[in-house]
């Protein structure tokens, strides 16, 4: 039975491989966090996962909920539509698209819902962030 | 003695209706019905409701995922045929010989939804006596009468077993009774 991580590594790997989604992310695309420092970045986590059982012990398939979230530092040029590039590409990649993950054979690969804000920096609030992306489901069955 | 869970269950199907089961892929419940018809036959004077049972209904469901390698040819075909299959149904397969069996006709579905997995369920119904087994118990050992209901069901019987009524107070009832 593959492992769901084989899943979240190829969300990783299909955002980080993409040469557009480098030029207005250039910092990279990072699991959870980025680095010190990074201003234009994607940053994915796991939202949530179900199981679908069967009979055997076995999984029918898996859903995983990913948040998956382009942020630009507002003062950088451009900022704004950095992101919103980011979001349209990271749309591109993962909305019905081909994602392959060992083990697993792709169900479907959708947003559930777009992400459009303005967040404050946690530590200086007087530093805003432009954040696009969306929340994205994918389902595979092992 | 041991209580299990449902995730070793395990539907078996023989298209050909014989024993020869083979099990269905990504399927993942299933119910056995076996509900008795009950009769009303509560009398004048009854303190509660009362019944007589007929035969045990034998149906239930099944559901699970579709899976194009499998479903078409192991549930639709079957469910599409006209001569009843034979049909397995284990509780866990931790202990596989603990199982219900019997022909059975079955109906199926299919559900596709924009936001989910293709799923199947189904219905069947026994189409020939169902065994319980290793016991081999009939699941339809019905009776048409309760027990207990044999021979004299009169109120007086019933107070007369409960130690309500004096010898002389049954006899004056059962007189009655003779009379019609």
């Amino acid at each position: 039975m593959p492992e769901t991580a084989a899943i979240d590594e190829a969300v990783i790997d299909l955002l980080q491989q993409d040469l557009q989604l480098q030029a207005v992310m250039p910092d990279g695309v990072f699991w959870g966090a980025g680095p010190p420092g990074a201003t234009r970045l994607v940053v994915v986590t796991r939202l949530g996962q179900v199981d679908a059982p069967i009979f055997g012990g076995a999984r029918a398939y898996e859903d995983v909920t990913y948040r998956i979230r382009a942020v630009a530092l507002s003062t950088l040029p451009h900022a704004n539509a950095d992101a919103r590039a980011a979001e349209a590409r990271i749309e591109a990649l993962l909305g019905g698209g081909t994602l392959t993950a060992p083990g697993y054979t792709l169900m479907v690969a959708r947003r559930l819902e777009p992400i459009h804000d303005t967040e404050p920096d946690a530590v200086d609030p007087a530093i805003l962030w432009q954040v696009r992306g969306g929340d994205y489901q994918v389902m595979m069955s092992p | 003695m041991a209580r299990r869970h449902g995730s070793t269950g395990q539907v078996a199907i023989d298209p050909a209706g014989t024993t020869t089961y083979v099990p269905v892929a990504a399927l993942n419940s299933w119910t056995l019905d076996s509900a008795r018809d009950k009769v009303d036959v509560t009398a004048f004077g009854d303190t509660n409701k009362q019944y007589v049972v007929g035969l045990p209904d034998t149906k239930g469901t099944f559901s699970g995922f579709w899976d194009e390698l499998s479903t078409p040819d192991t549930v639709f075909a079957v469910a599409g045929a006209d001569v009843p299959c034979g049909l397995k149904l284990t509780p866990s397969t931790i202990t596989p010989t603990y199982f219900a069996s019997g022909l059975a006709y079955l109906d199926a579905s299919i559900d596709v939804k924009s936001d989910g997995a293709v799923s199947i369920s189904g219905e069947w119904v026994a189409a020939g006596p169902w065994l319980w087994e290793p016991q081999g118990a009939l699941l339809g050992r019905g009776s048409e009468r309760a027990p207990g209901r044999e021979g004299r069901t009169s109120r007086a019987d019933r107070d007369d077993r409960a130690g309500l009524l004096s010898d002389e107070e049954n006899d004056q009832i059962e007189e009655r009774e003779r009379r019609g």
